[in-house]
């Protein structure tokens, strides 16, 4: 295919994009109180271990996983959808759906575990409800927690060669997934939230692989 | 105790740009904001250490915590496989271009993107670029060569036009 631009045009398209940026003048002072929450937690959280003291860091509703809402549930006014469906395939390479699971609440974390059969690995999370957020842990050592905001759109990523690594492909990982109310004060320099309440709200997620 | 009394000042001075690098990144001012304050409020907790040049390390939040958000994330706004093509300079065609390349620029992996957005968008030489994403210059160069590819651009088209 012919080459149709110049990289001049490309530096015109960046700045017409961000022409209007919504203003914030209290940037400076809720960045600062974010450093600040992150900070104590620091420090609480190295006072703990130099204590010698086993215990969680952030005690949360719900992290049972026993199923059982809390007692301050909010109900919603508006209609869900009561299931969310997933695609039967994902990605470039349109790998077909190896695991799923769907729910029908947020604010309850969930276990998923599953086998990873190459390093090219989709996983899509859809989300009933706007603007959710969607907080993924792995208890494989050595990965990140990944957070972000979730629905209406697909939350979709894939893995490659370098993002999986030599102990991806072949092995069994589980993943921790919670899918939190819009509302939720979430902390995304920490990995850290506040109160989560158990709503209605559907979504599920899907893990789309094929063996080499 | 950490002295953060420049800290105010730079947000004040530098934070609107910053702001439109995160947009950039992540293609929602909401997200954006999020993106910005996580990278600041990291930021602030070292500023004893990069106050005399915040910048860089503040790119580097921003472009590492993007990635481990989303990593190679689709959003549904996959570019076409056929994109239109023009023959002549018409105003309206330039447009549509603009919107093929912003429409493509999502299919980008963050690290592509990323390449992009601080040489294209803040102007910062590959050098500087490789020094933020922790890389090899021969790397980002790569990068850059495959970015470019997707997005329909062609290096020498600028250097051509500066010619003719």
């Amino acid at each position: 295919m012919t080459m149709a631009h110049g990289p001049d045009e490309l530096t015109i398209m960046l700045r017409e994009r961000t022409a209007s940026p919504p203003a914030n003048p209290r940037r400076g002072e809720q960045a600062a109180a974010r450093g600040r929450r992150a900070l104590r937690r620091r420090r609480a959280c190295g006072a703990a271990l130099s204590a010698g003291a086993v215990a969680a860091v952030v005690a949360l509703p719900g992290l049972t996983g026993d199923g059982g809402a809390p007692a301050d549930v909010t109900p919603m006014s508006v209609r869900l959808p009561p299931a969310v469906p997933l695609p039967g395939t994902a990605g470039d390479l349109r790998l077909p759906l190896a695991a799923s699971a769907r729910y029908t609440h947020m604010g309850e974390p969930v276990r998923l575990t599953f086998t990873a059969l190459s390093v090219d690995t989709v996983y899509n999370v859809r989300c009933s409800v706007p603007d959710s957020w969607l907080v993924v842990e792995s208890e494989s050592p050595g990965r990140e927690t990944s957070i972000g905001r979730c629905g209406p759109q697909d939350h979709l990523a894939q893995y490659d060669r370098q993002s999986a690594g030599p102990a991806w492909a072949g092995r069994a990982h589980t993943w921790r997934l919670r899918v939190l109310p819009p509302g939720t004060r979430v902390d995304t320099a920490t990995f850290t939230f506040g109160k989560v309440t158990v709503q209605p709200g559907a979504w599920a997620v899907g893990i789309y692989d094929r063996r080499r | 105790m950490t002295d953060r009394s420049g800290f105010t000042d730079y947000v004040e001075e530098h934070s609107d740009r910053l702001l439109r690098t995160a947009y950039l990144l992540t293609r929602d001012w909401g997200r954006a904001e999020d993106l910005l304050q996580t990278a600041l409020a990291k930021a602030w907790i070292v500023w004893g250490r990069v106050s005399d040049d915040p910048a860089p390390y503040v790119y580097r939040i921003m472009t590492n915590t993007h990635a481990s958000w989303w990593r190679r994330r689709w959003r549904g706004e996959v570019p076409t496989a056929a994109l239109p093509e023009h023959a002549g300079p018409d105003p309206a065609a330039a447009f549509d271009d603009r919107d093929s390349m912003w429409t493509a620029l999502a299919a980008l992996s963050p690290r592509q993107r990323a390449v992009i957005v601080l040489h294209y968008f803040e102007a910062l030489p590959l050098t500087r670029v490789a020094e933020i994403l922790g890389c090899s210059h021969s790397s980002v160069k790569t990068q850059q060569r495959r970015a470019l590819a997707r997005l329909r651009i062609d290096p020498a088209l600028r250097a051509l036009k500066e010619v003719g």
